[in-house]
């Protein structure tokens, strides 16, 4: 895969004398996407897009983007500087050759390296999903409808600059995403699952299927819910779901900005023992890799909270200056969902999880007795105030008593503020799982979590 | 630019393996945003989306194969690619027919484009905006203005013959910050939406009104107090409460959800799903909305299309392939973010049409409920939520104290069967975006004042 960068190195060597410094990210993306569907390909999707983006300083810095590859480079470098000269504030630092990122990277750590998906890899695509699907209709008969979509994902970024970075990396990932609507009684259920490795072969078709299987039987009957504080198990699903909102408060922008509940608490302890989160460059499950940032610093695992001590920030260059600690690698564009093309020089995570523990769910309820198995959590951009930390958030669960299921509840809401959540869990699952954020910024990852005092309406 | 010649001749490779249906989407999209604080613009940037999608179907399989390599040559290779996705290899398919230019008015005329406005001018705005927001209160920790406009081109060409553009233009003013004071801290954020271009911002006291219910929302929400679990009438206020419409009925009647059965509106349709105070109406062609266009996606002109008529189930939302999959047309719902995506169809502007009760009423009758004034955001399904900004205790027929953390859930159909009341005065509002398979469209959800008999909520036990 080749993003050429060849006209804009020229031009970042040669840049009009009010510019004094420069950078180009070329990005190159590449999608296959196979749908089946109730027996059939329902769909099938191939894409390649490459963005480039730009940022230019003169005194400030300013930022243009392109996906028109045919516009000259000076154009767009002189959009990003003419930007700049309507700006206050400081200019954004650029790595230099000794500090950013120089070289090619063309495999992961473990030398899984990118091939062209052509007609063979899509074959084995489809087969894979027919097969699933056969599999899922087999082992869970009330199964009326179902949608199994295997995606390969493939990303080059190449970033130059003029202080002589010069970095390039290819890799890719696959997810697999079963939903299925089930009758059982007189309803009808929703159930999904989703994996994300880094070679097809890796994919575990009998723990996804199973999956869903758990997810839709989790659901059935539901019978009335007494509202009250409960102690719960957090099934992974669940807690991913709040990850893509709670991994902003370990963000040294918010952190910077007061926007984080967790600003002011830097080398506090602010969970459990139990608790550790990082943020990983790689991750050899599931295939999400980020040797370097958007601005070429070197991708530097971080340990965020280490046995419930807040001990580490994710950065970008400008606030790792600023925090004067080293870079990690966090330089992203695409924070939240937005419209248009991702422009925000924020901070993002690349594979961010709580670590897991020793204790299968099964063995997280067994320790719970009596509680409540939170499988479902939804609306996950509303639902958490990053800055206050309050959280209220609609989910369904799993009555349990003497740590087996009793009955099922739907339409509940947990609520609380994340400081004591994060003080009240007692145990960690075994069970991590990981998914990928809807734009492809970044993987996000939990395993099932045993937590007390935590009020539950319903 | 590609000759009609030439796209003919893109189509015919696309329909090469038997598909019946073939279409392209190119699109050529301009945006510029401006973040501020105060007197400091703190990032300034321009982005330019441009590409293309060759969408192919035979019956109900499809195939998309979307690039922004758009020379002739390119765009032959990835027709070819997409004809041979699909699933049925056939000798050859169906030719394209010659093509026809159609042109349909525009909702949303533009006075002034934003390409023709200096940065300077969009600096000084958010200057302005920014320094101004930031004075509503003095227990302002920061505030932040972000200015944002869009100037999409589009052009849809396909195999039916129809050649088709759209010009749609939209500016956005975000302000967003912390707030803090004794009795605690929170954030929030909420935007001036308007389907205009820069004349959106002549008249300054429209995004002033929004900064300051903001933030005024906001403080008033640091003074709420938890509710009680149990069940209670609610009354959702004019406007954009109407988000439970877009919640509750919008997404379950889009064809995706239909025909993957994942709604309980499925085998609904000539059924009472709702009380008979309930006329639903997704209409694309309301002039000044942001959910408006000239055009969906598919180029097929946008309408009005009555969803629910007196509590009987009377469509779906559908683009052609969704409508494929149902047995039915296309309803001018084909709809995407940007040429990243397939068409799918999705709401446009969604209103619940006004009925006859008195709204001091609504309030005056309860003893004891909940009034909801404005709604952050929400999740659609089978079953849905939604976030509740600004909610009121109703005590003896007044609205009394906040309620904190408050979130609606349940139902659809269960829900709207139980509207009892429906105001006099339909309250439009500025649009926001919603999230769903084909990516983040602009839409609007509104209706007048409302009252649900009884709805459970979790609260304090």
């Amino acid at each position: 895969m080749l993003i050429n960068l060849q006209e804009y190195k020229k031009k970042l060597n040669k840049l009009p004398a009010e510019v004094k410094e420069a950078e180009a990210e070329g990005r190159l993306e590449d999608k296959v996407k196979v749908v089946v569907r109730d027996g059939s390909i329902g769909g099938v999707e191939s894409s390649e897009v490459a963005t480039i983006a730009v940022r230019a300083t003169g005194e400030r810095t300013g930022y243009a983007f392109t996906q028109d590859l045919s516009e000259n480079p000076m154009d767009l470098i002189r959009m990003a500087y003419e930007n700049s000269c309507y700006m206050n504030g400081e200019k954004q630092p650029l790595h230099s050759s000794e500090t950013g990122f120089c070289g090619a990277i063309t495999s992961t750590p473990r030398g899984t390296s990118v091939q062209e998906i052509n007609g063979d890899g899509i074959t084995k695509m489809k087969e894979l999903a027919f097969s699933i699907e056969e599999l899922l209709h087999t082992q869970i008969p009330m199964v009326s409808n179902s949608e199994i979509i295997v995606e390969a994902v493939t990303t080059a970024s190449h970033v130059v600059n003029s202080k002589g970075v010069d970095g390039y990396y290819e890799s890719r990932y696959y997810t697999v995403e079963i939903t299925a609507v089930a009758t059982m009684g007189e309803h009808n259920y929703n159930g999904r699952s989703f994996q994300m490795v880094e070679c097809l072969e890796e994919l575990k078709e009998n723990t996804i299927i199973e999956e869903v299987e758990q997810s839709l039987l989790n659901q059935f009957n539901p019978g009335e819910f007494t509202s009250g504080v409960y102690e719960a198990v957090l099934d992974k699903y669940a807690v991913c779901n709040m990850m893509i909102t709670l991994w902003k408060v370990f963000s040294a922008k918010h952190h910077l900005e007061a926007t984080s509940i967790f600003s002011g608490a830097y080398g506090s302890k602010i969970a459990s023992e139990t608790v550790t989160i990082v943020d990983q460059a790689y991750d050899e499950k599931s295939g999400y890799y980020r040797p370097f940032d958007y601005e070429g610093s070197y991708g530097n695992d971080v340990t965020l909270v280490r046995k419930g001590q807040f001990v580490g920030l994710m950065h970008n260059y400008k606030t790792a200056m600023e925090c004067n600690e080293e870079v990690t690698g966090n330089a992203g564009r695409a924070e939240s969902l937005i419209a248009g093309m991702p422009s925000d020089y924020t901070v993002v995570p690349r594979n961010i999880r709580i670590c897991p523990g020793n204790r299968s769910v099964e063995e997280l309820l067994t320790m719970m007795g009596d509680g409540v198995y939170i499988t479902e959590t939804y609306d996950q951009f509303h639902s958490i105030n990053q800055t206050s930390g309050e959280f209220s958030i609609p989910c369904k669960g799993v009555i349990i008593k003497n740590g087996k299921k009793e009955m099922a509840a739907n339409a509940l809401t947990i609520s609380g503020n994340i400081k004591e959540l994060f003080q009240h869990i007692v145990e960690i699952g075994n069970d991590l799982h990981t998914e990928i954020f809807f734009t492809g910024a970044y993987a996000y990852g939990s395993p099932s979590l045993y937590v007390t005092d935590l009020q539950i309406t319903g | 630019m590609l000759s009609q010649l030439q796209m003919q001749a893109i189509l015919d490779m696309a329909l090469s393996k038997g598909g019946d249906f073939a279409e392209l989407f190119f699109e050529d999209t301009h945006e510029n945003s401006v973040i501020g604080k105060s007197a400091d613009i703190k990032k300034i940037s321009s982005v330019h989306i441009y590409g293309a999608g060759i969408y192919v179907l035979s019956g109900t399989s499809s195939a998309y194969v979307y690039t922004n390599q758009l020379s002739y040559a390119n765009l032959i290779k990835a027709a070819k690619k997409a004809a041979a996705l699909l699933p049925i290899l056939k000798k050859a398919g169906k030719q394209s027919v010659q093509l026809c230019m159609e042109q349909y008015p525009t909702p949303n005329p533009i006075q002034m484009k934003p390409s023709t406005v200096s940065m300077k001018e969009k600096v000084e705005l958010v200057k302005e905006s920014s320094t101004m927001a930031g004075g509503l209160s003095p227990y302002i920790q920061s505030m932040e203005a972000t200015y944002f406009d869009k100037e999409q081109q589009i052009i849809v060409v396909n195999s039916e013959g129809l050649l088709t553009t759209d010009h749609r233009v939209s500016s956005r003013l975000r302000f967003s910050g912390v707030v803090e004071n004794h009795l605690g801290v929170d954030s929030f954020w909420g935007d001036y939406t308007r389907a205009a271009g820069f004349e959106a911002y002549h008249n300054p006291e429209l995004y002033r009104n929004v900064a300051r219910e903001l933030v005024n929302s906001t403080l008033i929400g640091l003074e709420g107090k938890s509710i009680k679990s149990g069940v209670y009438p609610v009354v959702m206020e004019a406007g954009a409460c109407g988000t439970l419409w877009h919640e509750a009925c919008g997404h379950p009647l889009e064809s995706v959800a239909i025909s993957e059965n994942s709604s309980e509106f499925v085998g609904m349709l000539g059924k009472r799903v709702a009380s008979d105070k309930v006329t639903l109406v997704d209409d694309g062609t309301i002039q000044g909305m942001y959910g408006s266009a000239a055009i969906d996606d598919e180029g097929a002109q946008t309408r009005k299309n009555i969803l629910i008529e007196d509590g009987i189930l009377k469509g779906y939302l559908c683009d052609r392939l969704g409508g494929r999959r149902l047995g039915m047309e296309s309803t001018g719902n084909g709809r995407r973010q940007s040429y990243a995506y397939a068409p799918v169809a999705r709401m446009t502007n969604t209103y619940l049409a006004a009925g006859n009760d008195e709204e001091d009423e609504m309030i005056g009758s309860i003893d004891r409920g909940i009034f909801v004034k404005s709604i952050g955001g929400g999740y659609g399904g089978r079953e849905f939520s939604l976030e509740v900004q600004e909610g009121y205790f109703i005590e003896h027929g007044k609205i009394t104290s906040p309620i904190k953390g408050l979130t609606l859930t349940g139902k659809g159909m269960d829900v709207i069967t139980k509207i009892d009341r429906v105001g006099k005065n339909l309250v439009p509002e500025g649009g926001s975006f919603c999230g769903a398979s084909s990516g983040l469209c602009s839409v609007t959800s509104y209706q007048p004042r409302i009252r649900i008999s009884e709805m459970q909520i979790g609260g304090e036990c």
